[in-house]
C-alpha cells in the first residue's frame, strides 16, 4: 500500500506535466500545418518548359488569328500557318503555373477542388473579341491587354480577361514570345 | 405594322387574358440573319425588385455549331446600363472562332461577365458535358464586388464586379442561322430580397429572333429555348 501510494503520488505529479507537454506538441503540429498550408496556397508561377512554351505559342497564335481588329491586313492563314504576328500585337509573354494560382490574374477564384497545370499568356496590342452577351448589347469588345490561362497539356482556354488598357505589369517569371530576342 | 404581326400580337394578348397571367406580349422580331455582329436570341426577361441571382436546371437535347458559329443555353443578370452583366450556362462553339477568348470547338459549361469600369472576363467551368443531361446553373451576387458562378458543381467567384443587377434573362443566344441548341429548362428561380423564389419573376416578356425558340412548358417554372434540333 505504501509503495502503491508512492507510485500514484509520483505519477500524479507527472500527469499535469505530461498533459502540458502533449498540448504543446499538438499546438506545434497544428501551427506548422497552418504555416505550410499558407505557404502552399501562395500563387505559384515558374519559368515554362520547352513543351509548355510550345503550348503557349499555339494559344497565342490561335487568339491572334481570331481577335484581329477591323481593317487589319494580316490574314488568318498567315498567322496560324506561317506564324506571322499581326501588326496589332506588340508584346506576347508567357509563364507556367496552376489554375488555382493563375485564375486570379483574370479576376476569378475557382472554388471547386479541381486544379490543373496551365500556361498563362499575356498579349498586348489592340484586340477585337466576339463575346456572348445579353440581348441588346454589342456582341464584341475591344481592348489592349489580353490574358489567357490555358491547360498546359491540351491548350484549352480556361480563364480569359480582356482589359481596356495595358496594365504594363509583367507576369511573374515571364518569358517573351514577342518581341523575339 | 404588318397585318400578320398585328394578328399575332392580338392573339397573344387574348390568350394571355384568358390565362389570367400577367405576361407582356410575345414579340417575334422580323427575320434578320444572325451573324457575328448580330446575335439572335430566344429569351424571357423580367426585372423583379432587388434581383441579384438566377438559377435553373438546363439540358440541351442537341447542340450543333457549324464553322464560325456558336450557340448557348444560359442565364443572364444585367444592370440598367446594359453594358454590365454576368452570365452562365451551356456553350457550343464551332471551329475557326474565338468566343469570349475560347478558340476551341466543343461543348462547355461557362461563366462570363462584363464589369463597370471595363473589362470582359470568361471562364470555362466544364469541358465536354454530355447533352441530354440536366446541369444546375446559378449566378448570384454574394458581396458588393463579388459574383458566384456555377455549372454542374464546377464553380468560382468573380471578383471585382460591382454591378447592381436589375434584369434577369433566360434563354438562348446564337450567331448562326443553321445552329442547334434546343434545351429543356426546369426549376427556374430568382434571388431577391434575401431569398430564392420559384419562377422567372413577375411581369416577364418573351422575345424570339430568327432561328430561335422560346416556349413555356409550365409557366413560369420550365420552358424550352434555343435553335431547333
Amino acid at each position: 500500500m505504501f509503495i502503491n501510494s508512492g507510485r500514484r503520488g509520483i505519477l500524479g505529479g507527472l500527469g499535469p506535466i505530461l498533459l502540458a507537454v502533449l498540448a504543446i506538441v499538438v499546438l506545434a503540429i497544428v501551427a506548422s500545418q497552418a504555416f505550410f498550408s499558407r505557404a502552399s496556397a501562395a500563387p505559384q508561377f515558374r519559368s515554362a518548359s520547352a513543351g509548355e512554351k510550345a503550348v503557349a505559342l499555339g494559344v497565342a497564335l490561335a487568339e491572334a488569328a481570331r481577335t484581329l481588329p477591323e481593317g487589319g491586313t494580316t490574314t488568318v492563314g498567315e498567322i496560324t500557318t506561317s506564324r506571322k504576328w499581326p501588326s496589332n500585337i506588340t508584346k506576347v509573354s508567357y509563364v507556367a503555373s496552376d489554375r488555382q494560382s493563375a485564375a486570379s490574374l483574370t479576376g476569378w477564384e475557382p472554388t471547386n477542388p479541381e486544379n490543373v497545370a496551365v500556361v498563362v499568356v499575356r498579349m498586348t496590342g489592340f484586340f477585337r473579341v466576339e463575346i456572348p452577351a445579353p440581348r441588346g448589347v454589342t456582341p464584341y469588345v475591344t481592348g489592349h491587354q489580353m490574358t489567357i490561362v490555358a491547360d498546359s497539356t491540351t491548350g484549352q482556354m480556361l480563364d480569359f480577361d480582356l482589359e481596356p488598357t495595358d496594365s504594363t505589369v509583367a507576369l511573374p517569371a515571364e518569358q517573351a514570345l514577342l518581341p523575339t530576342s | 405594322m404588318p397585318p400578320r404581326r398585328i394578328r399575332c400580337i392580338l392573339a397573344t394578348i387574348a390568350a394571355t387574358v384568358l390565362a389570367g397571367a400577367s405576361v407582356v406580349l410575345v414579340e417575334v422580331s422580323p427575320a434578320s440573319a444572325c451573324d457575328n455582329n448580330n446575335h439572335c436570341y430566344g429569351t424571357a426577361w423580367s426585372n423583379p425588385s432587388g434581383i441579384i441571382g438566377l438559377a435553373a436546371d438546363i439540358s440541351p437535347s442537341c447542340m450543333r455549331a457549324p464553322n464560325q458559329t456558336f450557340t448557348t443555353d444560359e442565364l443572364w443578370l444585367e444592370d440598367s446600363s446594359a453594358v454590365n452583366w454576368v452570365e452562365a450556362g451551356w456553350l457550343n462553339q464551332g471551329t475557326n472562332l474565338s468566343i469570349g477568348g475560347n478558340t476551341t470547338a466543343g461543348i462547355f459549361g461557362f461563366y462570363a461577365d462584363s464589369r463597370p469600369g471595363g473589362g470582359f472576363h470568361a471562364h470555362i467551368l466544364e469541358v465536354g458535358p454530355p447533352t441530354g443531361t440536366f446541369k444546375h446553373v446559378a449566378i448570384n451576387k454574394t458581396a458588393s464586388n463579388t459574383y458566384y458562378g456555377g455549372f454542374d458543381g464546377h464553380q468560382g467567384l468573380s471578383t471585382g464586379n460591382s454591378m447592381t443587377p436589375t434584369v434577369g434573362q433566360w434563354g438562348s443566344e446564337t450567331n448562326g442561322n443553321t445552329t442547334a441548341g434546343y434545351s429543356w429548362v426546369r426549376n427556374t428561380q430568382y434571388f431577391s430580397n434575401g431569398s430564392w423564389h420559384s419562377g422567372t419573376g413577375p411581369d416577364f416578356s418573351v422575345e424570339v429572333d430568327n432561328n430561335q425558340n422560346f416556349s413555356w412548358i409550365s409557366q413560369p417554372n420550365s420552358y424550352n429555348a434555343g435553335p431547333s434540333c
